[in-house]
């Protein structure tokens, strides 16, 4: 396992996120090597990272995903350095708008300004990413989705969540074939600080809403950053090689059980 | 011929050059629907109202630069206007068009930025336009064109993918799937329904199909239904 990924190069947007990290820190463990894609400062938990091995294991790529020139000189560095992106994880998302998040209360400039991030965003890293994982015949894409079944979710937030899904099928379908694999996992609540935001932002005290949130899920609690992290690295394992175009519910059994 | 359940109605077609807003629009007119077009300026096509047209129906057609919020705001407004409210609104992308223009393995940034704009933003546009429209009347029916290429199902990915169309397809029409379900549940409390079709690979070969899934939504058969997507393939 400690070197399952070793001389494969990850890619991670939203790095610096509390998702993010973890997925970060994991792969790293793994023997990737590990570029820090986030419009944010990530040199302190490259240098976190770093200081845990002999060599280094990761990287800032900072970079505004919405800008597709942005993210083409990203990947023009990274090719430089590394040849190219063997992993993708496109994990960034901004959860918007807070306010007047509802159609069709939802101006235009916070409809652009949410989607740009949650769907062109990966859209673009996806679309960098393929060509070298075609001629490598190897590469994994994992996406963050969310379940369409949850309610009170902003519309462009929904609309980039549910393009991962359609994604996932619709890449594994087209480019299995070059050895290309994918995977979404549908989050519904994850414990990091952008939910506290959510609920603050909806009027409610966030220790009720967090205590809500966890009563409503049957496992009585919500995924954890870490645990999202291993999900993201068992579907990037040899141990998962005869899955792919899937999407994995983590709601604590809420959709289907409850 | 249907019943007069139509009579007096007014529909407004985003994509009425379209394969299927055309047929779409030549089913309401003649259930003597009146109705709004619009077009993007580089699907224009001057003949289109006449050839809609049908006795004791008004038709009235504009153009709009695709991404132009002033001009989806202002042409909206106009042709509520006219036709005094809006009771339908059929969203359909130039789906034909949009398939011969890009190649199933192109992955290019530039073709998705075009293809966002004229679908995903557009369809944005029109329905913020239209909906504050619909909810002053007291409600409104809205279908929305999609496609099985990006049919993500009801739950978490059910619903085979047909194989065609690109990248760039797949992601708008998911990615609407998921805008619609949002926008259905906001809205369908103020009495305006959301639903969608999804076409397939050959649907032009499948107007009939289309329009009798469009009937179901807007003619209130299916009136219990909201941000449902009838699948056809």
């Amino acid at each position: 396992m400690k070197d399952s990924l070793k001389g494969k190069v990850t890619l991670v947007t939203g790095a610096g996120g509390g998702i993010g990290a973890k997925i970060c820190e994991r792969f790293a463990e793994l023997g990737s090597f590990v570029y820090l894609c986030d419009i944010q400062e990530t040199a302190d938990l490259a240098d976190f990272i770093n200081a845990k091995y002999n060599e280094p294991r990761s990287k800032p790529a900072p970079c505004d995903i919405s800008k597709k020139e942005d993210v083409k000189a990203m990947y023009r560095k990274i090719s430089d350095e590394k040849g190219g992106v063997d992993i993708l994880i496109n994990n960034a998302a901004v959860y918007g708008p807070l306010e007047a998040h509802n159609f069709p209360q939802i101006s235009y400039e916070n409809f652009l300004k949410t989607i740009n991030i949650d769907l062109c965003g990966a859209v673009y890293c996806t679309l960098m990413a393929l060509p070298y994982m075609q001629k490598r015949k190897w590469g994994k894409i994992l996406f963050s989705a969310a379940p369409l079944s949850s309610s009170g979710i902003p519309c462009p937030y929904l609309a980039g969540k549910a393009g991962f899904i359609g994604l996932t099928k619709y890449i594994s379908k087209k480019y299995s074939v070059h050895g290309v694999r994918t995977f979404a996992l549908a989050l519904r609540h994850v414990g990091t600080p952008m939910i506290k935001r959510v609920i603050k932002s909806r009027g409610r005290v966030v220790e009720e809403g967090l205590k809500k949130m966890n009563e409503n899920s049957l496992t009585g609690r919500m995924i954890t950053p870490e645990e999202v992290a291993e999900i993201y690295s068992y579907f990037s394992l040899s141990t998962s090689s005869q899955l792919s175009g899937i999407t994995i519910l983590s709601d604590g059994g809420i959709t289907y059980l409850k | 011929m249907l019943d007069n359940r139509y009579n007096g109605r007014n529909c407004l077609i985003f994509g009425a050059n379209s394969f299927v807003g055309r047929g779409i629009g030549k089913f309401l007119s003649q259930n003597h629907v009146n109705l709004g077009l619009i077009d993007l300026d580089t699907y224009e096509d001057p003949a289109l109202p006449e050839n809609l047209k049908k006795p004791q129906t008004n038709v009235i057609y504009r153009t709009v630069p695709s991404g132009d919020r002033g001009a989806f705001d202002q042409t909206v407004e106009e042709i509520g206007g006219y036709l005094a409210g809006i009771d339908y609104l059929i969203c359909s992308y130039y789906l034909e068009d949009a398939r011969t223009k890009i190649d199933p393995g192109d992955l290019s940034m530039e073709t998705w930025d075009m293809l966002f704009q004229d679908w995903v933003q557009n369809y944005f546009l029109l329905m913020k336009a239209v909906v504050p429209l619909m909810i002053q009347k007291n409600g409104g029916r809205i279908v929305f064109v999609n496609t099985t290429t990006g049919y993500t199902g009801e739950g978490e990915g059910e619903g085979e993918l047909t194989g065609d169309g690109s990248i760039h397809e797949n992601a708008c029409s998911s990615g609407i799937t998921g805008m619609m379900t949002s926008i259905a549940r906001d809205i369908i409390p103020q009495g305006v329904s959301v639903n969608g079709i999804a076409l397939g690979p050959s649907f032009e070969n499948d107007l009939e199909r289309i329009i009798w899934a469009t009937h179901l939504w807007l003619s209130g058969t299916a009136e219990y239904s909201c941000a449902q997507i009838l699948r056809l393939y």
